[in-house]
C-alpha cells in the first residue's frame, strides 16, 4: 500500500524528518511501580531520536512520590547535559507545603521552566488550596503548569481566570475538559491517554487542534502509544504539525523565554 | 524495504458493553480498520461469547465473519459442568469441523476458576492438539495488574505443551510478568496490553522475540499504537517480522487442522 504524509513513517518506523516535536509531558529516571528499562537522559535522547521528537519537557518520577528534590535535581542535571533537547519541570509534593514555593525558586536557579502537579499520588484532591501559593508564584512569572488532572472543569476555568498568565495544561486528555479548553486563551489539553479509535479526531472536534499538545508519557508509557494513533488519523497534516510541536513552540515563546530550539 | 506484514492476535466484533463513545463495533468497522491500516489478517472473538455466552456468541462469529478470509475465528471456552458448553473432547471436535485454531477463555467474566480441578481437563485436551489459548484475565478492556501471577505459573507448568497468550491487559506491574516469562517458556505476551516504554525490545532481548504476539485489541484501542510498537522498536527486521505476524502465524499452523 504507497501512503503519503505524516502518517506513513509509522508504518516504516521512521522519524518525524524536519518536523518540530516537542513533547509535552515526559518523565525521567526509574519508578517503583514498574522495572524501566535504559531511563537516563542519554538513553532517553536516543529514544527521542527514534521518533523524531525534537524536544521533551520533562519531570521526574522520584517527584511523583519520592524525594522531589532528588526528582529536580535529576532533571536539572538531564537539562545542563542537553539543553537543547529537555525543558525541565519542577515537580512539586502537596505533603510539603511550607516548602513549595522555596522548590519553586530552587528550581528557577536551577533552570527548571516549567510546573508538574500530580496531587493524585500524593494523598491530596487537585483542588487543594495548598497550591494558591504556587499559582501567585507562576502567575508572576508567566510559568506553565502541567497537571495529572484538575479536579472539576468550573475549577480549572477559575483558575484560569484568576491567573491569566499562567499557561495551563492538562496532563492526560479528558474530554470533560473541553469546554474550558475552548474558553480560555491560556488552558491546553495534552493528548496523553490510552488511544481509542477516533478519539484524536474527536478531540480536534471538541478541543481544537490549536488548544492540543502532543504528549507521550514516556518512559511511564512507549511514544508509540500515542504518536501512532495521532500521526495516523483522518485529520489533516497542518493539524497534526499544530499538535506535535506549533503550538507548543508559541507557548514556550511565551513562557519559557523561548526555549524552543 | 517492504512495511511488515500484520497479523492481528486480538480483535473483537460486536456489540459490546461499556462502549467508548462514538466507538466502532460493527465488522464493517472492522474491515475498514484493516484496510487502513493494512493488515494481513486478523484472529477475531465475538463480543457475545465475551459478554454474554461463549456458546452462542461462537456461534455468532462463525456467521458474521463468513467468507471474509482476511478474519480468523478465534472461539471462547468454558466449564462443562453445567451443560453450557460440550465435554472437553467434544470442544475440540468442535474445533476442528470449524477449523477453529484459537481460543480465549475469559477468567472474570464467567467466573470460572482455572485451576486443574476446575478446567484441567480441557486445558489437557487443547494441549494435545497445541491450540493456543489467550488468557483473557481482566474485568474491563485494559484492567490493570489483575494477573495472578501464581494462577498463570500453574497452568503453564501442568500443560507445557500449551501455547498460553496472556493478553488484554494494561500488565503495568511488568515485574511478575518478567518473573512469568522467566519462569514458563510456553507463555507468550500478546502486544496492546503491554504499553511500557521499550517493551518490544527488551522483552525480545532477554527473552526472545518468539515471545511476543502483535495483536491491536480493536475496537478498544486504536489499532496504530501496535503496529507503531512493532515498526519503531529496535529490534533486527526479523524480529519485527517475528513480532508482526510469524510468531502468531506459526502457532496457528501448529493446529493439526
Amino acid at each position: 500500500m504507497v501512503r503519503s504524509g505524516l502518517a506513513s513513517c509509522i508504518y516504516r518506523g521512521a522519524a518525524l524528518q524536519g518536523e518540530l516535536v516537542i513533547d509535552a509531558h515526559t518523565h525521567l529516571g526509574v519508578f517503583k511501580d514498574y522495572f524501566i528499562p535504559k531511563a537516563d537522559a542519554q538513553d532517553l535522547v536516543a529514544y527521542m531520536d527514534r521518533f523524531g521528537i525534537s524536544k521533551a519537557c520533562t519531570f521526574a518520577f522520584a517527584g511523583v512520590n519520592s524525594d522531589f528534590r532528588y526528582g529536580n535535581d535529576l532533571v536539572a542535571q538531564a537539562c545542563r547535559d542537553y539543553p537543547s533537547r529537555f525543558i525541565g519541570y519542577v515537580t512539586l509534593n502537596a505533603n510539603y507545603p511550607e516548602e513549595l514555593v522555596e522548590e519553586l525558586e530552587r528550581g528557577e536557579r536551577l533552570g527548571l521552566q516549567g510546573i508538574k502537579l500530580i496531587t493524585a499520588y500524593q494523598g491530596h484532591p487537585e483542588e487543594t488550596e495548598r497550591f494558591y501559593p504556587v499559582y501567585e508564584w507562576a502567575n508572576a512569572r508567566r510559568k506553565i503548569i502541567l497537571s495529572h488532572q484538575w479536579g472539576r472543569p468550573e475549577y480549572l476555568s477559575e483558575l484560569a481566570r484568576r491567573y491569566p498568565q499562567v499557561s495551563f495544561h492538562i496532563g492526560h486528555l479528558n474530554f470533560a475538559y473541553a469546554p474550558v479548553v475552548r474558553r480560555h486563551d491560556n488552558v491546553f489539553t495534552t493528548t496523553t491517554f490510552v488511544p481509542w479509535p477516533g478519539a484524536i479526531e474527536r478531540a480536534v472536534r471538541e478541543f481544537g487542534a490549536e488548544k492540543i499538545l502532543f504528549g507521550s508519557d514516556f518512559p511511564d508509557l512507549d511514544a508509540s502509544l500515542n504518536l501512532g494513533p495521532l500521526l495516523t488519523a483522518e485529520i489533516s497534516d497542518e493539524a497534526k504539525r499544530l499538535i506535535l510541536g506549533r503550538n507548543m513552540e508559541r507557548i514556550l515563546k511565551e513562557h519559557a523565554g523561548g526555549n524552543v530550539r | 524495504m517492504g512495511e511488515l506484514a500484520f497479523f492481528d492476535a486480538n480483535c473483537q466484533v460486536g456489540l459490546y458493553n461499556f462502549r467508548v463513545e462514538g466507538g466502532p463495533y460493527s465488522l464493517q468497522e472492522l474491515v475498514a480498520d484493516t484496510r487502513k491500516h493494512d493488515i494481513s489478517q486478523r484472529l477475531v472473538y465475538s463480543a457475545m461469547a465475551k459478554e454474554h455466552s461463549p456458546a452462542l456468541g461462537n456461534e455468532r462469529l462463525m456467521q458474521e465473519i463468513a467468507g471474509r478470509e482476511e478474519l480468523e475465528p478465534c472461539w471462547a471456552c468454558s466449564t462443562w459442568v453445567t451443560g453450557e458448553m460440550p465435554e472437553p473432547q467434544q470442544f475440540v471436535q468442535a474445533l476442528q469441523q470449524a477449523k477453529v485454531k484459537a481460543v480465549r477463555f475469559f477468567r472474570h467474566f464467567y467466573h470460572v476458576p482455572m485451576s486443574e480441578w476446575s478446567l484441567g481437563p480441557l486445558w489437557r485436551e487443547l494441549e494435545r492438539y497445541r491450540i493456543p489459548l489467550f488468557l483473557d484475565l481482566g474485568e474491563r478492556w485494559a484492567t490493570m495488574d489483575e494477573i495472578d501471577a501464581d494462577e498463570v505459573y500453574e497452568l503453564c507448568h501442568a500443560h507445557p505443551g500449551l501455547p498460553v497468550i496472556l493478553t488484554k491487559h494494561r500488565i503495568r506491574f511488568n515485574r511478575q510478568v518478567y518473573a512469568l516469562l522467566e519462569a514458563c517458556p510456553n507463555l507468550h505476551l500478546e502486544l496492546s496490553g503491554y504499553w511500557h516504554y521499550r517493551a518490544v525490545e527488551d522483552i525480545c532481548r532477554r527473552f526472545g522475540s518468539e515471545r511476543l504476539l502483535f495483536g491491536t485489541n480493536w475496537p478498544f484501542m486504536d489499532s496504530a499504537f501496535a503496529i507503531a510498537a512493532v515498526t519503531y522498536a529496535e529490534v533486527s527486521r526479523g524480529a519485527k517480522e517475528a513480532v508482526a505476524g510469524r510468531n502468531l502465524r506459526s502457532l496457528l499452523e501448529a493446529v493439526p487442522w
